[in-house]
């Protein structure tokens, strides 16, 4: 099964866009586990494009097979911004007060997911979680 | 202070002014987390800076009844440590 969707890029899509791919994972039969991972790497993915893209649209397929994977792509027509670049490991060797708390989310996405990738096509960003 | 939902990035701002606004004057901050679904980083931020304030002042942030998927996402961003738990 395949779901797409297109949302203007607001402050107002966040909720929109969770309840979009929360719909749909419960119509793939996704597991509620599975659910909250994919919900807390949605919104470190849609936060920093509604943030930081300055892109107009941006819109969400949620594809899930026979294999129980389910596959999640974000596409906007931002500026080129890959988030795997951005990405941080926690320095645990510090408190928490002498750290950056940037790249944090992407961190995220990538320890919960199984896999991400990002690519530049068309003038547009897209960036694929899979669980 | 009872927590639930979810934290993320499009209801933070509005957490943290509650969560904030329960902060007693003295003393260790209870957080009941038991109808709390999910926290993403935008939720993270504001457990980082409820913590230096209350280490500030030599006092504890305590969460009660954390779920598996909150526990986990305390876990990876390493802020579980410093955090008490009951």
């Amino acid at each position: 099964m395949q779901f797409e969707q297109n949302f203007t890029n607001e402050k107002d899509s966040i909720n929109k866009i969770h309840d979009f791919i929360e719909q749909h994972c419960i119509e793939c039969s996704v597991d509620s586990a599975k659910t909250v991972k994919i919900n807390i790497c949605a919104d470190e993915i849609i936060s920093n494009i509604v943030h930081y893209s300055k892109a107009h649209l941006i819109s969400v397929k949620v594809s899930c097979g026979s294999n129980a994977m389910v596959v999640i792509s974000f596409t906007d027509d931002g500026i080129p911004f890959n988030p795997l670049l951005e990405t941080k490991e926690v320095d645990t060797s510090m408190p928490p007060e002498e750290r950056g708390i940037g790249g944090l989310g992407v961190f995220l996405v990538k320890k919960m997911m199984k896999e991400v990738s990002y690519s530049r096509e068309s003038n547009t960003n897209i960036f694929t979680i899979a669980i | 202070m009872i927590l639930d939902g979810r934290i993320d990035s499009a209801n933070a701002e509005d957490w943290e002014k509650k969560i904030m606004a329960g902060l007693p004057e003295e003393g260790d901050y209870e957080l009941d987390c038991a109808a709390l679904n999910y926290i993403s980083s935008a939720g993270i931020r504001i457990i980082i800076s409820l913590y230096k304030t209350l280490r500030a002042r030599e006092n504890k942030l305590v969460l009660k009844d954390v779920s598996d998927s909150v526990m986990q996402v305390l876990e990876l961003t390493g802020v579980s440590e410093f955090l008490t738990f009951i």
